[in-house]
Parts: C-alpha cells; sequence; structure tokens
C-alpha cells in the first residue's frame, strides 16, 4: 500500500511540474493573392475594402475609429455575409493591426478575407 | 499443507499497481512530446472576438516568426532591420528552407494542408509579407492563418 501511495504522489508531483496555463489560439484563415489564380466567372462579388495601417484601420480610404468600423461591419453583415473581404495592409502595420482588422471581420461573419500588401 | 496452498493463491495486487503507473507514466512522456514543440517566447497578438480553436490541427504545419532581443531585452537590428528568425517545431529555418519544407509537403500530400503563422505582435507587415509571398504565395499556399490570442 505505502508504495502504491509513493507512486501516486509522484504522479501528483508530475502533473504539479508539467502542467502549464495553455493559452488559447485562435486561428485567423486569410487568402493570399496567387500569380496563377484563376478569374471566377458568373456574378460579381460584393467587395468590401479596409485599409490597414500602424495603429489606423480606414474603410475604403476614411480613417475611422475601432468602434466606427465595427458599427457599419455590423450593418453591412445584414445585407449578406458572403461579401469578399479586401485586407490591405501597410507595410507598416504591425501583426497586432493586422490582427485587430481580421478579427472584427470574422466578428461580424465576413470569412472570405484576402490580405493584399499596400506598397507605401 | 492447506496455508502453503493459499499462500500460492495471492496475487501481488501493488506490485501490479506499481507497474500499471510506471506505464501509465511511460504514455503520459512520450505523448506530451508534440506539445512542447510549440515555440511559447513569441508574444502573439490579441484578437478580442475570436474564439479559440477547439481542436488542434493535427495535420497543420506552424512557422513560428520571431523578433529576436538581445540579454538586456533590446531588440537585435542588423543593417536596420530587426533580426527575424523562423522555426518549424522548434528546428531553425530560413526563409529558403521554409520553402523547402513546404514544397517537400507538397509533393507528398498537396496544397491543402493548413499553414499556420505564429508571429510576434510587434513584427512589421513588410516581414510577414516576405514569408507569405516568397515561401508560401509562390509555391501555391494560398490558405493560411494568422495564429492570435483568442478572447477565452
Amino acid at each position: 500500500m505505502s508504495s502504491m501511495i509513493d507512486i501516486v504522489f509522484l504522479l501528483l508531483i508530475y502533473f504539479i511540474v508539467t502542467m502549464e496555463d495553455e493559452i488559447p489560439e485562435a486561428h485567423l484563415a486569410i487568402n493570399l493573392p496567387s500569380a496563377g489564380a484563376r478569374k471566377q466567372e458568373g456574378v460579381a462579388p460584393r467587395l468590401l475594402e479596409v485599409q490597414v495601417y500602424k495603429n489606423e484601420l480606414r474603410l475604403r480610404g476614411k480613417v475611422l475609429t475601432y468602434s466606427e468600423i465595427d458599427n457599419f461591419l455590423e450593418r453591412f453583415s445584414h445585407t449578406g455575409k458572403d461579401s469578399t473581404v479586401m485586407v490591405q495592409v501597410s507595410q507598416r502595420a504591425r501583426a497586432q493591426d493586422l490582427v485587430t482588422a481580421l478579427d472584427l471581420c470574422r466578428k461580424h461573419g465576413y470569412n472570405n478575407l484576402n490580405v493584399l500588401t499596400i506598397n507605401d | 499443507m492447506r496455508r502453503r496452498s493459499d499462500e500460492t493463491l495471492e496475487t501481488p495486487v501493488t506490485q501490479m499497481i506499481d507497474i500499471v503507473f510506471l506505464l501509465i507514466i511511460f504514455f503520459i512522456v512520450t505523448a506530451s512530446v508534440d506539445g512542447d514543440l510549440v515555440d511559447n517566447t513569441i508574444s502573439l497578438a490579441q484578437a478580442k472576438n475570436a474564439k479559440a480553436e477547439s481542436v488542434a490541427k493535427k495535420m497543420a504545419i506552424t512557422i513560428n516568426m520571431r523578433m529576436e532581443k538581445d540579454a538586456n531585452g533590446k531588440l537585435i537590428i542588423i543593417n536596420g532591420r530587426p533580426k527575424i528568425t523562423y522555426n518549424i517545431a522548434l528546428q531553425p529555418k530560413t526563409l529558403q528552407g521554409i520553402r523547402q519544407t513546404l514544397l517537400a509537403v507538397k509533393e507528398e500530400t498537396g496544397d491543402f494542408v493548413p499553414v499556420l503563422i505564429r508571429v510576434d505582435r510587434n513584427v512589421e507587415y513588410r516581414y510577414i509579407d516576405e514569408l507569405l509571398q516568397n515561401a508560401l504565395a509562390k509555391i501555391g499556399f494560398t490558405k493560411v492563418s494568422i495564429v492570435a490570442v483568442a478572447s477565452d
């Protein structure tokens, strides 16, 4: 009995030592432009353009706050979530800026997110 | 005579449990090797609304990308640009190395294998773009996912 308890304690110690707070990770899917992509025939996709700069988001070229873009995407989503969002990212934008924009789009159900680079 | 036969019938339960626990420890230790290959030194960007992925993508290729810092925590700058390193399952890679790895995967299974990019939140997009264009899009991997810290 005592040896069993020894091993149970060893197991307990093992779990305590190896236990780590796992960070919950989200995967934000994006589409990259490809050179050989063929044009899709049929109904033209509805486009929404979001520009991402360092600490700044723009919608169709107009600088807006986070909540303004949030509201716009919310309203726009009622007209259909099949729209393609063109996320144009400045070279100087940070990964956090891009994730903020992608996260906002995903929040309102836009899953077709095409990422392009702004050469600035 | 009877006592002797009773003694031989006893099952050595304690020893058996000892071995069972040892087996359990063995399996736990070997099973957790995969989890140890995640680069936890990267400070990922925060996604306020996104939900955590409930099922880990086992087949996915995870490319880790981070900016190197010196002993004082300052960014290492070489020729005006931060020193950026890449690794796949903690194996250091160059852009060329990542491309070769992905080409090998493409030949073996196709370009539908999900690619996850774990990037430091402060990396400028121009460096992410180098990776996306030169190592991924050019060889046909056009669907990738950026990994962020989920809200829950």
